[in-house]
């Protein structure tokens, strides 16, 4: 009833199946006659909204227009810049038909006499669009992290996609400029110059924000990320802003025309210091600024001169403020596979540590075996005797409580643990760290003595600390003399710092223990992971005295 | 039939060395928990036990190194070993180089640990009537005894020990006033008291 060819239906359906994962609903399995009527309406329906959006914002630029060709501020490439973004690479030639469609009906476009020429000049620069994009998404979904974009590969895409398009675009631009007859090379490549300048613009300007509102849309979080600006930051930066136009202002006044360059400055400081957003903002109040001074008395030439200025600002910004995004992320990542590593580490500890915990559960479970069989027994005389029912019973629950403990400490620190810090008490982290090594000390034949102190709380992530204790425990337990060495444990609290430590006497034939090594580097880790340190020292009589370093609340994260 | 032979339970773990004893006194046997290996060998010599049930893993004292020093005071007590970490090599040297009875896994299996307690008590009741009866022969008669039991006649043991024969003919007629064992067959009983270690 469609009147379309099985070809063009066949196409159809392929465009719906695969622009269904750029709106996030792919992987139904729905018949072909069900992606027809709903899905493939809403596929048109959306493109038609993005001609629209297209055209008007392509009619909004044509303010700045130079040579009657190409605007030197075009926010219509922002938009399919993000589309083509959002929807994938694939989308790009019913994008450029939308375009080419709703653009001709509206009749912003005029068809000069070459009508090829002049399609093949409207259609052209999205497909380039698409090629960059599908080439950058690629080679980036490679290096990609969890499924989710380098945010350099967005501005690459961004600064490199106008540039191809341009030089795609000298093919048709060399035939329309030639008309006349002859070639007018400078015109030519001005209005190449300012096709980029436009596209660059708008596509660094209109981009972010719809790429950002689209994310959000399907994230369901929508500002997570401006709550982490903080109060004196926001300050500098805009103090920074105001005196780098001041300063243009200054040197405008005093005669060397409108040089952006103390603004570049400062936008590219944004970027660094507080990533792409701010830097975005930096680029938009430049652009305000910017644009009513080159609104139409201008010269061709100042215009373009300060258009040229403006584009460098938008890319040098933006990158800057992609690369300090994509390093927050790369610590961030580096932090999340810590975590893991300290993970693993602590479920490597527990198994090292099975077969004293084995013991430490045999003892238990045997007295609860012979418990509960006198138990029965006793039960089962003619005149069961209460009270020995009774001690026995409670003789059983006090065993079953003592496994029931060990259980809890050992599943607490094999857990993954939780990504925030908690207020602890040291006495309570310490002595739990020291029962958990107990078993081992005493399969070692040597004991640990806690020295107490003052309870001092401190905010830690919790199991981390312990496992650091456990590690620099078992240390102490493998390099101390046998039988009968002490371990000596204890905290203490100064200057805003924590001080956990572990001192034992060392044997003197301590034989070099495998993992010895890697439970100080863990250690270590966790240390510094707090913004905090491990010194190892040897005391005046000879005893190795670790200690573990750590900020009480650790706003001081360096 | 073996009623009053006493009967030591040593583990660090208190509770389980008082359940240990429990279980054998439910068993007819007089049996008293230790958790300290160190106070009992200081106690022992006032009252000798003819069985001692040990953990292999304590604070104090190794259950290995506890059993030498217990038959260095007194060699003919039956030892039973139990562990809460068996391994293999420890489950050997507690038999062969410690004269354990048996070794015994914790949790404990109570049927065998029973009988293991119950075959400690035969041998060491054995080991004891082995020395009073032999406890007035001097060394070189138990040097003779040894030799003689293990079917070496006059001659050869003279040759072994560089002696003359006419001397071993005077250690054997001093070995059978001492044991009461007047024959061959009987001197070999004896000294099958003395085996199972």
């Amino acid at each position: 009833m469609w009147g379309i060819s099985q070809a063009g239906r066949t196409w159809l359906t392929a465009l719906a199946r695969g622009g269904a994962s750029a709106f996030g609903d792919a992987g139904s399995a729905a018949p072909a006659d069900e992606l027809w009527s709903g899905k493939l309406l809403r596929r048109l329906l959306v493109l038609f909204a993005y001609g629209i959006a297209f055209t008007l914002l392509r009619s909004a630029s044509s303010h700045w227009t130079t040579h009657k060709l190409f605007s030197v501020w075009f926010p219509a490439a922002g938009l399919r810049f993000a589309f083509l973004w959002i929807a994938g690479p694939r989308w790009a030639p019913a994008a450029a038909l939308a375009e080419l469609f709703v653009s001709v009906g509206a009749g912003t476009v005029e068809l000069s006499n070459d009508i090829l020429l002049s399609l093949l000049g409207i259609v052209a620069p999205c497909l380039v669009y698409g090629a960059v994009i599908g080439i950058v998404q690629k080679r980036m979904r490679r290096h990609s992290v969890n499924g989710e974009f380098d945010p350099l590969a967005f501005a690459i895409a961004a600064v490199l996609g106008p540039m191809a398009a341009c030089i795609a675009a000298l093919p048709w631009a060399l035939p329309l400029s030639s008309r006349s007859g002859s070639i007018d090379a400078p015109l030519l490549f001005s209005a190449l110059l300012v096709f980029t300048l436009g596209d660059l613009l708008g596509i660094l300007i209109l981009a972010p924000p719809i790429l950002w509102l689209a994310h959000a849309a399907r994230s369901g979080r929508p500002w997570t990320r401006a709550q982490q600006w903080r109060r004196a930051r926001l300050l500098e930066l805009s103090l920074l802003l105001a005196s780098a136009w001041a300063l243009v202002w200054l040197l405008q006044r005093v005669g060397d025309g409108l040089v952006l360059a103390p603004a570049l400055l400062a936008a590219c400081w944004f970027g660094l210091r507080s990533g792409r957003a701010l830097a975005w903002v930096a680029i938009v109040v430049s652009t305000l600024i910017v644009l009513p001074m080159t609104d139409n008395p201008v010269s061709d030439a100042v215009r373009l001169q300060v258009h040229m200025q403006l584009a460098c600002l938008a890319i040098g910004a933006y990158l800057a403020g992609s690369y300090a995004d994509a390093q927050a992320r790369a610590i961030s990542e580096i932090g999340r596979r810590d975590r893991l590593l300290l993970h693993a580490e602590r479920l490597k500890t527990v198994r090292a540590m099975s077969v004293a915990v084995i013991h430490e559960l045999s003892q238990p479970l045997s007295t609860i075996a012979i418990e509960a069989r006198a138990l029965v027994e006793a039960t089962q005389a003619p005149q069961p005797d209460a009270e020995e029912v009774r001690s026995i019973g409670s003789l059983i629950a006090v065993k079953a409580d003592h496994m029931a403990e060990l259980i809890r400490r050992l599943r607490a620190f094999g857990s993954s643990g939780s990504e925030s810090q908690t207020v602890v008490s040291l006495r309570h982290l310490v002595s739990d760290a020291v029962s958990l090594a107990t078993p081992e000390a005493a399969n070692g034949q040597v004991s640990i003595a806690c020295v107490g102190g003052p309870d001092v709380t401190a905010s830690v992530h919790d199991v981390e600390i312990r496992q650091a204790m456990l590690n620099l425990l078992r240390n102490a337990i493998a390099a101390a003399p046998k039988p009968g060495g002490v371990i000596t444990v204890g905290w203490s609290q100064a200057d805003g710092f924590v001080r956990l430590w572990v001192e034992n006497p060392v044997a003197s034939d301590t034989p070099r223990q495998r993992g010895m090594g890697l439970g100080l580097i863990i250690t270590r880790t966790i240390a510094q992971a707090h913004g905090g340190r491990l010194e190892v020292e040897t005391t005046e009589t000879g005893a190795v005295r670790s200690t573990l370093h750590v900020p009480i609340y650790e706003g001081s994260e360096v | 039939m073996s009623g009053n032979e006493l009967v030591y339970v040593v583990d660090d773990d208190q509770d389980l060395a008082a359940s240990v004893s429990r279980l054998l006194r439910r068993h007819d046997l007089h049996a008293e928990p230790f958790h300290d290996p160190v106070s009992l060998l200081d106690a022992y010599s006032a009252a000798p036990a003819a069985c001692v049930v040990t953990d292999v893993m304590m604070d104090q004292l190794d259950g290995f190194e506890f059993s030498s020093k217990l038959r260095a005071i007194d060699p003919a007590v039956a030892i039973v070993f139990m562990t809460a970490w068996p391994a293999t090599a420890h489950a050997v040297d507690a038999v062969r180089l410690h004269g354990g009875v048996d070794y015994l896994e914790k949790p404990i299996d109570e049927e065998r640990l029973l009988s293991s307690v119950r075959e400690g008590l035969e041998w060491s009741r054995r080991a004891r009537e082995f020395s009073t009866r032999t406890a007035a022969l001097t060394a070189r008669e138990r040097d003779v005894l040894a030799l003689l039991v293990q079917g070496y006649s006059n001659k050869a043991i003279a040759s072994e020990l560089n002696i003359s024969a006419r001397t071993v003919d005077d250690h054997r007629a001093q070995i059978s006033t001492k044991t009461g064992a007047n024959s061959l067959a009987k001197l070999i009983a004896l000294a099958a008291l003395e085996q199972r270690r």
